[in-house]
C-alpha cells in the first residue's frame, strides 16, 4: 500500500516523504508520485509550518537585465548562461530551478538549471570583461541569447510558507509539522490531502483556491465566496473538497491538482 | 538534473525533447514524464511555431456514419473496427488517436486506434458491408459490439497543432524549440513549469491563464478584464509563477493541461 514512490524509476523509502531536515536530502524540486495518486514535491520551508497547512510559493527570481548576458556558443555538451549578477552569491541556489529568456534574441527558451558557482567579488566586472559565471544547462540553446536579451533565473521550489493570501501562488500541503524555518520537506500537489478551511462552507465538491488569509487555508470559489470569478481575475484553482470540514478551522480532505 | 525522462519507466536520450524532424520518430501522442513535475507530448506541427509559444489542437476527425461501420467480432486478440470511408487514404494517419461510438449499438465505448491500412479506390465500390472497405486496428476488443446502424468519429488529437489561437480553440500546449517548417514533428510541453508569452502585460503570478485571444501563440489571464467568465468558460491551461512584465514577452507558468 502506497510504498513505491516513483521517482525516476527508482523506490524511495517511505520515511522520506514525511521528513524534516536541516539541509537537503534530494534534489529540490523533485517530484515523488505515489500509486494511489497523490504527488509530493521535494521544497525548502521559509517559516513554521504545521501539517494540512496549504503553503504558497515565494518565488525566488534574479532578473538578468540586457548587460548581464553574454553570447554563449549553442551547442556543445550541455547548456550554459554566460552571466554578470552579483546576487548569485550562493553556489547552487537557483539549483534545480529554470531559466526564460523573457525578451529579445532567443525569447521563450527555458531550460532548466543544473548547477553554477558562486558569483564573487572578483568577477563583479562583469561577463562582457571576460568575468562572470556560467549557469549550466540540462541542454544547450537552439537559438542562443545576446547581450540584449533579457531572462528570468526562477527557483520556484524554495522556500515555501504558510501565510497565504489570494494574490499569491498555491505550492502544496504541507505533509508534517516543520518547527524550524528554512527546513527542507515535502509539499502536496496532487491527490488527496487534509486542507483547513477559510469558512465553514465549503462543501464536496466545490472547487477551492488558496485563501485570502494567514494561516494556510484554503476557500471556496465562487460568487458566493470573496473570490466572484465574474468580477475579477480568476486565481489558480487548486482542486476540489471531497468531504466537509463542517467548522471554521478544522480540517477536510480534498482532492489537489496545483 | 532532469536527465531522466521517463517513458513507460524507459529512460531516453535528453536529446529527444528537443528535436525537430520532417518524419515521426516517436508514436504521435507519446508523453513523457520529467522527474520534476514536466509532461510533453510528441505531436505534428501544422506551421511554424515558436519556442514558448502557446499551440492549438487542429483535431483530425473522420465521421463514420452509420453505413460506414459493420457489426464485427467482440473478441479475439485486439479489436477492431471495419469501417467504409473514403477519407481514410494514408495509413496509420489516425494511429495513436481513437474512435468514439457516438451513437446506436455500442455508444459511449472509446477505443485508441493502434494502426490502420489507407483506404484504396478497390475498397470504395461497395463497402464494408460487401466485403470491401478495411479494419482499423484497436487496442482492445469492444465489450458491445457496434452494428450497422451505430455512428462514429475517429479523431487525431495529436495532428496537428499550430500557434494562431483564439480562446474559442482547444490548448494543446507549449513548442520546446523553434519549428520554422511546417509539418514537422516535435514535443510540447503539457504540464509543469514552462515559459509561456502574455497577451497583456498585467499577467500576475498566482493567474489563472487560457489560450490568447488575438495574439498567436499568447496566454491570457481569465476574467471580466480579459476573457470574460460572465459567458462560457475557457479550458484553464494553468496559472502564471513570474510576470513576463511587458507584452509579448515571456514568463514562467504551471501547466496542466
Amino acid at each position: 500500500m502506497a510504498t513505491n514512490y516513483i521517482v525516476a524509476g527508482t523506490d524511495i523509502p517511505i520515511k522520506s516523504l514525511y521528513a524534516d531536515d536541516a539541509s537537503a536530502q534530494e534534489t529540490l524540486g523533485r517530484m515523488v508520485k505515489l500509486d494511489d495518486g497523490r504527488r509530493c514535491r521535494y521544497v525548502q520551508f521559509r517559516g513554521p509550518v504545521n501539517a494540512g497547512m496549504v503553503v504558497k510559493r515565494c518565488l525566488s527570481k534574479v532578473h538578468l537585465a540586457a548587460t548581464h548576458i553574454s553570447t554563449g556558443p549553442t551547442t556543445g555538451g550541455r547548456g550554459f548562461l554566460a552571466c554578470s549578477q552579483a546576487s548569485l552569491t550562493v553556489a547552487n541556489n537557483f539549483a534545480g530551478g529554470y531559466v526564460v529568456l523573457k525578451d529579445g534574441i532567443g525569447e521563450g527558451q527555458m531550460r532548466q538549471i543544473t548547477d553554477y558557482a558562486a558569483f564573487s567579488a572578483s568577477k563583479t566586472t562583469g561577463i562582457l570583461a571576460g568575468k562572470g559565471i556560467k549557469i549550466n544547462l540540462d541542454y544547450p540553446w537552439q537559438v542562443s541569447p545576446t547581450t540584449a536579451t533579457v531572462a528570468d533565473l526562477v527557483q520556484p521550489w524554495r522556500v515555501l510558507q504558510s501565510t497565504g493570501a489570494i494574490c499569491e501562488i498555491p505550492g502544496g500541503v504541507a505533509l508534517r509539522d516543520h518547527s524550524t524555518s528554512n527546513y527542507f520537506g515535502w509539499a502536496q500537489e496532487g491527490g488527496i490531502a487534509a486542507v483547513q478551511p477559510e469558512q465553514s462552507d465549503i462543501s464536496p465538491g466545490l472547487a477551492i483556491q488558496i485563501g485570502n488569509v494567514s494561516g494556510g487555508v484554503v476557500r471556496k470559489v465562487g460568487v458566493s465566496s470573496q473570490d466572484d470569478i465574474s468580477a475579477v481575475d480568476m486565481h489558480a484553482i487548486m482542486g476540489y473538497c471531497i468531504t466537509d470540514p463542517s467548522a471554521h478551522a478544522a480540517w477536510g480532505l480534498a482532492v489537489l491538482d496545483i | 538534473m532532469a536527465t531522466n525522462y521517463i517513458v513507460a519507466g524507459t529512460d531516453r536520450p535528453v536529446k529527444n525533447l528537443y528535436a525537430d524532424d520532417v518524419s515521426a520518430k516517436e508514436t504521435l501522442g507519446r508523453m513523457v514524464n520529467l522527474d520534476d513535475g514536466r509532461r510533453c507530448r510528441y505531436v505534428q506541427f501544422r506551421g511554424p511555431v515558436n519556442a514558448g509559444e502557446a499551440t492549438k489542437r487542429c483535431l483530425s476527425k473522420v465521421h463514420l456514419a452509420n453505413t460506414h461501420i459493420s457489426t464485427g467480432p467482440t473478441t479475439g486478440g485486439s479489436g477492431f473496427l471495419a469501417v467504409s470511408q473514403a477519407s481514410l487514404t494514408v495509413q496509420d494517419n489516425f494511429a495513436g488517436g481513437y474512435v468514439v461510438l457516438k451513437d446506436g449499438a455500442g455508444e459511449g465505448q472509446y477505443r485508441q486506434i493502434t494502426g490502420h491500412p489507407a483506404f484504396a479506390a478497390a475498397n470504395s465500390a461497395t463497402g464494408i458491408l460487401s466485403g470491401c472497405g478495411i479494419k482499423v486496428m484497436l487496442d482492445y476488443p469492444w465489450t458491445t459490439s457496434p452494428s450497422t446502424s451505430t455512428v462514429a468519429d475517429l479523431v487525431q488529437p495529436w495532428r496537428v497543432l499550430e500557434s494562431t489561437s483564439t480562446a474559442a480553440e482547444i490548448p494543446g500546449g507549449t513548442a520546446l524549440r523553434y519549428h520554422s517548417t511546417s509539418n514537422y514533428f516535435g514535443w510540447v510541453q503539457e504540464g509543469g513549469v514552462t515559459a509561456v508569452k502574455a497577451e497583456q502585460s498585467d499577467i500576475s503570478p498566482g493567474l489563472s491563464i487560457a489560450l490568447g485571444l488575438v495574439t498567436a501563440g499568447s496566454v491570457t489571464r481569465i476574467g471580466t478584464s480579459t476573457e470574460s467568465v460572465d459567458t462560457d468558460a475557457p479550458a484553464i491551461m494553468g496559472y502564471c509563477i513570474t510576470d513576463p512584465s511587458l507584452y509579448s514577452a515571456f514568463g514562467l507558468a504551471i501547466l496542466d493541461i
